[in-house]
């Protein structure tokens, strides 16, 4: 520390106040929040919830549903065809014509099978990945996500959305500073699918990230499972608690 | 919102308030934090430190008296304290010698011994009417240099200034700081 910088160490604080009252100062958001949960966990005080807006939320949801179901049971159809995450013609077939077997084992949802074939080598793509990420209904997400890993091994990239990858892969500091990078988000398939990966394997500054820019903390995955569920299922014990401190129950 | 409507706020809802006090004046104290602690220390060194600040206030909130300085001048104080207390933690787990020793403190009860020495009440106020005779933009850029620790880029940017012109007026500006210092009998010829 110079002499000067000790100078400035010797005001006091009146003098200051004085002197920073106009100056306005900023760090980066990452920073911010994760001082923000710190903070808050040191002193003992539960953040600001969201909890009673997704009270409502899940309330006009329910509603929402059972008018959806009162035309159904009337023959009149209101679904459309849930849109695919990643658009993607999936190739069945290797460029020898041999079928992937790989493909075939994510079409059949046979997990077993799907880690047996990465662990022999077997031909990745992010064609392989495109058509992973649109089945997880039925598929885990840590099938996906060793899917993702494989692909990333070989070809330096998943070709994904970056949000999308880095929430797979479990990069919380990528995953906010892409997030920063977006204004409110309209929460396409794709991005409520890194928000529930998110929820799977990023720290609750993620998760909360997403939730101020849109993403519904009582929504279900395409399997229906809550964020709760996912958080617990994918042992995520912070983002289980950030949940159940938000309400959000089973 | 004033001091005191906040301080009001953090006694109704303690929650609520303590996000607003954070949100008002976080980044300056983690940019306090960080100036003193990042030459010796992590990020995570500066954001414990950070968050020990503002855990120290709430938990002493009600002996802060607004009429006596601002909440920004208090935090910012308190910051710069605990950052040297870190930092010479540190310094003495890493083994290696600190010229903050040279400020010849020991650890400092948060803001407590601010309002004790009236020798040190009477530089400090001698020494911020140097900074502010120096008139703007050079008080400004002195405060965030030698306080805030910010670059002569990010100064810049806040002030519609080439960095060029920043490094040169922060010169100009601590030469005249000096001089009038050296006049006053706070700095040694």
């Amino acid at each position: 520390m110079t002499e000067f910088e000790e100078l400035f160490g010797s005001l006091s604080p009146q003098e200051l106040g004085e002197l920073l009252e106009n100056v306005e100062t900023a760090a980066p958001e990452s920073e911010l929040r994760k001082l923000r949960s710190l903070s808050f966990k040191k002193a003992g005080l539960k953040k600001p919830g969201k909890g009673k807006v997704f009270y409502f939320k899940a309330l006009a949801l329910a509603a929402c549903f059972c008018a959806v179901l009162l035309c159904a049971v009337v023959g009149v159809r209101t679904l459309e065809k849930p849109e695919a995450v990643v658009q993607t013609e999936p190739a069945q077939t290797l460029s020898s014509g041999e079928t992937n077997p790989l493909m075939l084992a994510i079409s059949k949802g046979d997990e077993n099978l799907i880690e047996k074939l990465l662990g022999s080598k077997v031909f990745v793509s992010s064609d392989v990945l495109n058509y992973a990420v649109n089945c997880t209904s039925f598929l885990s997400y840590t099938v996906i996500k060793e899917i993702a890993a494989a692909v990333k091994n070989v070809f330096g990239s998943t070709g994904l959305d970056p949000l999308l990858e880095n929430t797979l892969i479990g990069n919380s500091e990528k995953a906010l500073e892409e997030l920063e990078k977006r204004d409110k988000m309209l929460m396409t398939p794709s991005e409520k699918l890194a928000f529930f990966f998110s929820v799977a394997f990023c720290d609750s500054d993620v998760v909360e990230a997403f939730c101020e820019k849109g993403a519904d903390l009582s929504s279900t995955d395409a399997a229906g499972n809550s964020v709760l569920q996912i958080a617990e299922k994918y042992g995520n014990a912070e983002n289980e608690k950030y949940a159940r401190d938000q309400g959000i129950g089973q | 919102m004033t001091d005191e409507a906040l301080l009001l706020e953090i006694h109704k809802n303690p929650s609520k308030g303590f996000d607003l006090l954070f949100k008002e004046y976080s980044a300056t104290v983690l940019n306090v934090c960080r100036r003193v602690l990042l030459s010796i220390g992590t990020e995570e060194d500066a954001q414990e430190c950070a968050s020990d600040v503002f855990v120290a206030f709430y938990k002493n909130r009600e002996s802060f008296d607004p009429s006596r300085c601002s909440l920004k001048g208090f935090l910012a104080f308190s910051a710069k304290n605990a950052a040297i207390d870190r930092y010479r933690k540190l310094k003495r787990e890493n083994g290696k010698t600190s010229p903050i020793d040279l400020l010849g403190e020991d650890e400092l009860p948060l803001a407590e011994s601010a309002f004790k020495k009236s020798e040190d009440r009477e530089k400090s106020r001698l020494i911020a009417a140097a900074i502010r005779s120096l008139g703007e933009p050079d008080s400004t850029i002195l405060m965030r240099k030698y306080f805030l620790g910010e670059s002569a880029k990010e100064i810049a940017g806040r002030l519609s200034l080439a960095p060029a012109a920043v490094q040169k007026r922060a010169q100009r500006a601590l030469e005249k700081l000096k001089n009038k210092l050296t006049r006053e009998g706070v700095l040694l010829d």
